[in-house]
């Protein structure tokens, strides 16, 4: 499906690239910019350098005239010349192209002066914007003063920022309007512009807030040192509150880039008269950032003031302080602020431990660690917090001792230091405590032991199981499972069976992780499986969900035993464990239980169990969906449909689209339908078409809802807007009655011989027969009838895809057999596959009647008697693939008329459904015709003259050989060989001598064919039979061919004359005489060999190799595939010899 | 000009009591429903069309104020608020209110930056939905207004200690672990898309020709663009669909990008850092509306990556591949028992996760400013290599491309007077 789009793109691009290589252009200016055009958007990189390389080669003219081409806003589509605009300026703003960029820049300023619409005007400056130097400051500059366009101009300059840039900006100040005012003043304000000043500083004042704003912005992003009287006023003016002047953050940016610019000592000065206003409360934040920016003048020696500042009477400062604290480390700082602990009030301390535990300060780890006993409760677990952080496993100690003490808050802080601990100790030491502390602490460390999975202390936490205290047993229990192995599992298997109920699923999910030590899960169920044998019938139930996490074939079946024998709590719970099941295999357990299934509770867990299974499953999307319509058939609730329609949508085929698509009209699934529709629609542009597809896209965008619905609903209309033309798939079955089918007369020869009477006559009857044998019901075709009987479309159909669901209903007996006919004939196969007798355990899908080529299928890939299978079926020619159930069963095999053998398949006729005389039905039956060329017809003057058809794009009845790897396609040949081999030889079945072989062909870029005449069918036909050259030899691969190898030659024997093939991707015509030893090759019109082989056959070749094959008097011809591309069509050929 | 601010004393209060504790322990908070009304944090929101209003309802804050250039995103707000919230147009008028403590700004990304900058000079803690920023300059400048003004930030994306993490069916603190245990070996390519889980939701693009309509009556046009240059109103570049336009957001990369790449740099330890190089393969880009790409593979100084999937044409990839082992969506990996041999190694620093929390006890929140930055830089660095149609080299410490005038001139564009950051 992709090959002929990358084909398509691949062609493009060196299409493209062979053009930029041309010597001499002769191109207009205007045909090189629609070439240009054509190209863009580039899909890729290379495409996109290739085409600015080309609008490079347009020059400055030419540039100027695409940019001449943009149309007034809103009236034209202009984002191709967008795309090359913006291409070209990212293009050349990579710093190794500035000579390109100097061009651009030239082009696009001249092309500017020459727009007059306001939004292309701003388009161009905005490039401008973005790859502008000085050479860019003269064009923009005389937009500075208009009104419309003075934004976008001055952004430009502020952008290019050099002097000039600055100037220009600074010039126009004075002429312009108020609102381009401050647009100027803001870029003079980014660039930061000294020269500005006096003319920014005058007018400050300004009624206008935005212009008063962006002054004062200005001013402290210029920041000299005058300007400190304007900006203190206008703080103190807003009383350093945030105002919409932004005066108190214009002040401190001001002192911020004092700062940058070395003048620390006025940014200082500032800073301290910021902080000293902006004392009370509802200031505390400039108050903050005065003091960041004191900070940041003073480095380490202004951790005093920070050590102060920690103890101020507002705590979002203090805070903010000790943030700005933990960046010096010295022990000098430390031992500052260790000093300031003493002396603190509790709520400070706190803060001040935290820091330095953040920080992790070792010299402050004795002092910290006295505070552990302090007399504050939250100074303690501060300090629990940071000795952990900086001491790790050196304050264990300490840690057993709180521990021990028991204090709930220090516990907890404990615990939580202990679950980020480095180290290995730790474990064994806690576990060693357990006896000593109570019971609060014995539960701490049962959880961190939990948490760091100590196997190894299992035994110390094992008699808390039976602790007198409720909690500590709770957490004994629950920590279990991540401290059992092997050697504990059968004390928990006995512990299970006699463990109160609460802690069943604690004993369960221990004996589960226990398990994991047992690498063979048949050993872990044998295991398990034991226990269940030996427990009493009442224990049973409390073994299954362990099967669930095991989930191999053995315990499965033990489950389903279970569910058919076992009491009431053995079914349950063996419910429970396959419903919670975690491998695959339960998918057909879970299936019956479903059908079968008496309760909505049993429903809901086995439909969720099922769908989650087949989401796991690595099944073919075409079997998930079967599994998928099964369980939407038992489904009762929305949330199961739409967890059912939700797995559909993972699986991305023509069937799941439409099968979600029944759900767009239920009020409750349409949104989830309408998801599914909507992903799959869009994930293949190229095979999601027609009428079936636009109707439920249309149906989707109405009823798609939600906040990204907007988005969705354009990609549809995108995808629709870009569909392919064609009618794609076509239902072949209304699901009610069988409009469109009729009953089966005979077979497609004998109806050709009938006349129109006795046809109809016939017809009549048959469809009576039909009437009787198959009947509709809840959507699907059925066979009712006894002995054979097809059912038939009215329509015939020639090349086609075709999905449909097929299934053999159980009788009791091994009788099942069905088929589907294709252009009239037998068929693909269906049929059941304990038909061992007759061969049935090869499977369904197999072109059962061919005799030549293959008749089994690849693999056996059917669904059990009573379910569904689903087929699709591809035709091309008379080549057949089949894809059963997803699984590629019949590979691009020749279906071979039955009717006749020595007649090709017939090139259109009707499909059959077959009944053999058992019980089948069909449903969701769809088909999409590939279009493909009438076969074709020699000419009257060839059919007088002889000639006989070879290949009429229908069949490839006439050859032998590699018929695999030369496939047809839309009534061509084409050789695909398989990546890496070279022998892709097809034969004529006939022998000939003498003879006149005409034929089309064309090549792929750097292709080789060969075209053998007089040839065995066995060795190589180069020199066994002798090889006409079929070559692209003008590719760059060939440039030191040997003359006797140019398309044409007598492969190493004769040279032909080069130069008459057309361009890579277009059609030759050929005609090869064979006569004697005269061989004469005419291509396009031209005689490009017309030689003797006499000499050759007595006197050697050129290639100084032995040619056997010379001295052959016939042979077959045959084309010599060498790994490549090669596409051939129209193929005839006039045996001389009869 | 303000009032005495009463509500900095219940602050200031509650703060002494909070003092103690980075992690606040339940205890000290009470339990469910512990706080009445008149000690929640009040709020602010900017920004309330469909965003927004999704907001409204948060635990431990009461909504006292709302803001948004459309009559009719105000008046839904409103009524669904009641209780007399105020309403306003104007942002700058909101963040001026003294009872307001907490700002939330949900607007389009174009607008975040200088929002978060003006609410932290304004003195307000911040609650900004991702993407932080609309481009790296501008989340240097909220980075150093939060950290200046000593405001409490979080921007709202919460991977990295909330929640199943989309694909991989677990949340992020067991991978941390995983990382930081060195199971995996080092350095470590991480790979985020279609098969691992994320959608780049590539429908989220924009048109490339939108004819001019009429502004409707209820949108303030003009505001709504804000620093963004002004181009003529169609209803595609507004409301649910401003994600298809580089002058305000950039696709799916921008929208979800943060969601989740903000918890891979968050496990690879990078939160300090960025990476040198950003590499695009990609369709070229329209210079207004957002389009697809395929891949984006970005490589930090140490030899890890993260490579975005666009197509996900690469089947069962790896999320994390390491030199010692592979970690697949839902936990699984080619290491023997893994989650056994996991949980042997101590777990990760605890986080302060519950933004009231912070904001009391003045404590930095989980993800914030400096570390939001970084996440964010991520995709502001491919969103202008994707603008560029280039691969970039970056400096990590600079924070700026390698000798490429263009690329740096993105780092921070201009802005629309009157609107400076």
């Amino acid at each position: 499906m992709k090959r002929p789009i990358a084909l398509l793109i691949c062609l493009l691009f060196m299409g493209s690239a062979t053009m930029a290589q041309r010597s001499n252009d002769v191109r207009t200016v205007s045909t090189k910019i629609a070439d240009l055009l054509a190209q863009l958007p580039a899909v890729n990189a290379n495409q996109l350098n290739s085409a600015m390389e080309e609008m490079a080669g347009l020059k400055e003219e030419g540039i100027v005239e695409l940019i001449g081409m943009f149309s007034p806003s809103g009236t034209v589509d202009n984002s191709k010349l967008e795309y090359a605009i913006a291409g070209f300026a990212g293009y050349v703003s990579h710093p190794e192209r500035e000579n390109l960029r100097l061009l651009a820049v030239k082009a696009f300023c001249s092309g500017l002066s020459k727009l007059k619409d306001e939004k292309n005007q701003a388009f161009i400056i905005t490039q401008l914007e973005l790859i502008g130097k000085d050479d860019a400051v003269s064009c923009l500059q005389g937009y500075l003063t208009n009104e419309r366009l003075c934004g976008y101009a001055a952004r430009s300059l502020a952008g290019i920022n050099t002097r000039g840039a600055n100037e220009a900006l600074l010039a126009a100040l004075a002429s312009a309007n108020n609102a381009c005012k401050v647009s100027i003043v803001e870029a003079l304000g980014n660039t930061r512009f000294s020269d500005a000043l006096p003319a920014v500083t005058s007018l400050v004042g300004s009624d206008d807030d935005n212009l008063q704003k962006t002054t004062l912005f200005a001013l402290a992003s210029i920041a000299d040192p005058s300007s400190r009287q304007v900006l203190e006023h206008a703080a103190s003016q807003a009383g350093y509150t945030f105002d919409d002047h932004y005066a108190v953050a214009a002040y401190l940016l001001y002192a911020q880039n004092l700062l940058q610019a070395d003048k620390a000592d006025l940014a200082g000065k500032v800073a301290k008269n910021i902080m000293k206003k902006s004392k009370s409360d509802d200031l505390v934040h400039t108050r903050t950032a005065a003091m960041t920016l004191l900070n940041e003048i003073n480095g380490e020696k202004g951790v005093e003031a920070l050590v102060k500042a920690s103890g101020d009477k507002n705590p979002e400062y203090r805070a903010s302080a000790l943030k700005l604290a933990s960046a010096y480390s010295s022990p000098a700082t430390t031992a500052l602020w260790l000093k300031k602990l003493n002396k603190s009030k509790p709520e400070v301390k706190t803060k001040i431990v935290e820091m330095l535990g953040h920080s992790a300060k070792q010299e402050a780890l004795p002092a910290l660690r006295d505070l552990l006993k302090d007399k504050d409760a939250g100074v303690r677990v501060a300090a629990i917090d940071a000795v952990g952080k900086i001491g790790q496993e050196q304050v264990l100690d300490d840690y057993l001792a709180i521990l021990k003490g028991g204090d709930p808050v220090e516990v907890e802080a404990v615990k939580n230091a202990l679950l980020i601990m480095k180290g290995t100790e730790l474990t064994h030491t806690l576990a060693q405590s357990l006896p000593q502390v109570p019971s609060i602490a014995q539960i701490a460390i049962i959880e961190v032991l939990a948490a760091r999975g100590a196997q190894s202390e299992f035994d110390s936490v094992y008699p808390l199981l039976n602790s007198n205290d409720t909690e500590v047993r709770k957490a004994s229990f629950s920590a279990l499972q991540h401290l059992s192995g092997n050697e504990q599992l059968s004390a928990l298997f006995g512990l299970l069976e006699n463990v109160e109920q609460g802690f069943v699923p604690d004993v369960q999910a221990a004996i589960a992780y226990a398990l994991i030590d047992i690498k063979e899960k048949d050993g872990q169920a044998r295991l398990v499986l034991d226990y269940i044998d030996k427990a009493p019938a009442n224990k049973k139930a409390l073994f299954y969900p362990l099967l669930s996490t095991i989930g191999s074939q053995s315990a499965l079946e033990a489950v389903s035993l279970a569910l058919r024998d076992g009491n009431t709590s053995a079914k349950n719970a063996a419910l429970d464990a396959l419903t919670s099941w975690t491998s695959v295999n339960a998918i057909d357990t879970l299936y019956t239980v479903i059908k079968n299934s008496g309760n909505a509770e049993q429903l809901d867990k086995s439909i969720k169990g099922f769908v989650r299974l087949v989401g796991l499953s690595d099944f073919p999307a075409a079997q998930k969906l079967l599994l998928m319509k099964d369980a939407m058939e038992y489904a009762k609730t929305a949330e199961q449909k739409k967890l059912i329609l939700a797995e559909v949508g993972n699986n991305k085929t023509f069937s799941s689209l439409v099968f979600a698509g029944n759900y767009l009209d239920d009020a409750e699934l349409q949104q989830q339908a309408a998801n599914v529709v909507m992903e799959i629609a869009l994930s293949d542009k190229s095979y999601y078409f027609g009428n079936i597809v636009r109707d439920l896209l249309t149906k989707t965008m109405s009823v798609m809802k939600g906040g990204d619905s907007e988005y969705l609903r354009e990609a549809m209309r995108k995808h629709l807007a870009e569909m392919p033309k064609g009618e794609g798939f076509v239902s072949m079955f209304n699901g009610k009655d069988l409009t469109g089918w009729k009953g089966l007369v005979a077979n497609p020869i004998e109806r050709a011989k009938m006349d129109a009477k006795t046809l109809a006559a016939a017809q009549e009857k048959a469809d009576e027969q039909m009437r009787k044998n198959w009947v509709v019901k809840d959507g699907q075709i059925v066979y009712v009838g006894h002995g054979g009987d097809n059912l038939t479309t009215i329509k015939q159909y020639a090349d086609i895809e075709m999905l449909v669901d097929w299934k053999i209903l159980y009788t009791g007996t091994d009788k099942g057999d069905a088929g589907i006919y294709l252009r009239g004939t037998p068929q693909v196969q269906i049929w059941d596959t304990s038909r061992v007798s007759s061969g049935a355990q090869v499977g369904s899908g197999g072109l059962f009647n061919n005799k030549v080529h293959q008749s089994k299928p690849l693999k056996v890939a059917d669904n059990k008697l009573d379910r569904w299978n689903h087929f699709r079926i591809l035709m091309n020619g008379d080549r057949v693939t089949v894809y059963l159930n997803g699984e590629l069963v019949t590979d691009n095999v020749p279906l071979e008329n039955y009717w006749d053998r020595s007649l090709p398949l017939f090139a259109k006729e009707q499909i059959e459904l077959q009944a053999h005389g058992s019980p089948v039905a069909y449903r969701d039956l769809y088909i999409k015709e590939i279009p493909r060329p009438e076969p074709y017809q020699l000419t009257p003057q060839e059919e007088k003259e002889g000639y006989k058809i070879l290949f009429d794009g229908t069949n490839m009845n006439s050859w032998t050989g590699n018929t695999i790897d030369y496939v047809i396609e839309k009534g061509e040949m084409v050789i695909r060989p398989k990546p890496g081999t070279r022998n892709g030889n097809l034969y004529t079945k006939e022998e000939y001598g003498d003879f006149v072989f005409r034929f089309e062909f064309k090549l792929t870029e750097g292709a080789n064919n060969g075209l053998g005449i007089r040839a065995p069918l066995t060795g190589n036909a180069a020199y066994e039979g002798m090889e006409l050259q079929i070559l692209d030899n003008e590719a760059d691969i060939y440039k030191n061919l040997e003359k006797y190898q140019y398309h044409g030659s007598v492969y190493g024997t004769i040279p032909a004359k080069r130069g008459y093939l057309k361009p890579v991707g277009e059609w030759n015509y050929q005609e090869v005489i064979v006569n004697g030893p005269k061989i004469k090759v005419i291509l396009n019109g031209t005689v490009i060999l017309d030689a003797d082989i006499t000499q050759a056959r007595q006197h050697g070749t050129p290639d100084g190799k032995e040619h056997p094959g010379l001295k052959r008097d016939k042979g077959h011809i045959g084309f010599l595939g060498h790994g490549s591309v090669v596409y051939f069509r129209n193929i005839r050929v006039k045996d001389l010899d009869k | 000009m303000n009032p005495k601010n009463n509500r900095r004393d219940f602050l200031k209060k509650s703060a002494v009591a909070l003092a103690a504790f980075s992690i606040v322990p339940r205890y000290v908070l009470g339990g469910p429903g512990y706080l009445a009304p008149s000690d929640q944090l009040t709020k602010a929101i900017i920004g309330v069309g469909g965003m927004g209003r999704g907001h409204i309802k948060y635990e431990g804050t009461r909504v006292v104020a709302i803001c948004d250039v459309d009559k009719n995103h105000l008046k839904r707000a409103e009524d669904m608020i009641g209780n007399g919230v105020k309403t306003f147009h104007d942002y700058r008028e909101l963040i001026q209110l003294p009872e307001v403590d907490i700002v939330h700004i949900a607007t389009p990304p174009h607008w975040h930056g200088i929002m978060s900058v003006d609410a932290a000079k304004a003195g307000k803690d911040i609650w900004c939905e991702k993407p932080m920023t609309h481009t790296i300059g501008e989340g240097k400048r909220v980075k150093e207004a939060v950290r200046q003004y000593g405001r409490i930030f979080r921007l709202n994306t919460w991977f990295r200690f909330q929640s199943n993490f989309y694909g991989m069916g677990t949340p992020v603190k067991p991978i941390k672990k995983l990382v930081e245990s060195g199971l995996l070996g080092w350095p470590l390519t991480v790979t985020v898309g279609k098969h691992t889980g994320f959608d780049w939701k590539f429908y989220w693009v924009g048109k490339e020709h939108l004819d001019p309509m009429p502004v409707p009556p209820e949108l303030d046009y003009d505001r709504w663009l804000g620093p963004a240059q002004y181009k003529p109103y169609n209803p595609h570049r507004v409301h649910q669909t401003f994600r298809g336009y580089w002058d305000y957001d950039g696709g799916g990369l921008s929208d979800m990008g943060q969601h989740y790449l903000d918890p891979v740099q968050y496990f690879l330890g990078k939160d300090g850092d960025s990476p040198v190089s950003v590499e695009i393969d990609a369709p070229q880009q329209h210079p207004d509306a957002v389009g697809t790409w395929r891949k984006i593979t970005y490589t930090y100084a140490d030899g890890c990556k993260i490579i975005l999937d666009g197509e996900g044409t690469v089947d069962n990839v790896p999320y994390i591949q390491g030199t010692k082992g592979k970690l697949y969506p839902g936990f699984r990996s080619d290491i023997v028992d893994l989650e056994k041999k996991l949980t042997e190694f101590p777990d990760p620093e605890p986080q302060v996760t519950v933004f009231s929390d912070a904001v009391k006890s003045r404590s930095t929140f989980a993800l914030n400013e400096e570390n939001g930055y970084r996440s964010c830089t991520l995709v502001n660095m491919a969103l202008v290599a994707l603008r560029l149609g280039r691969s970039l080299k970056f400096d990590p410490v600079k924070q700026e491309f390698i000798g490429d005038d263009a690329a740096n001139r993105l780092i921070h564009p201009p802005m629309r007077a009157p609107y400076i950051i």
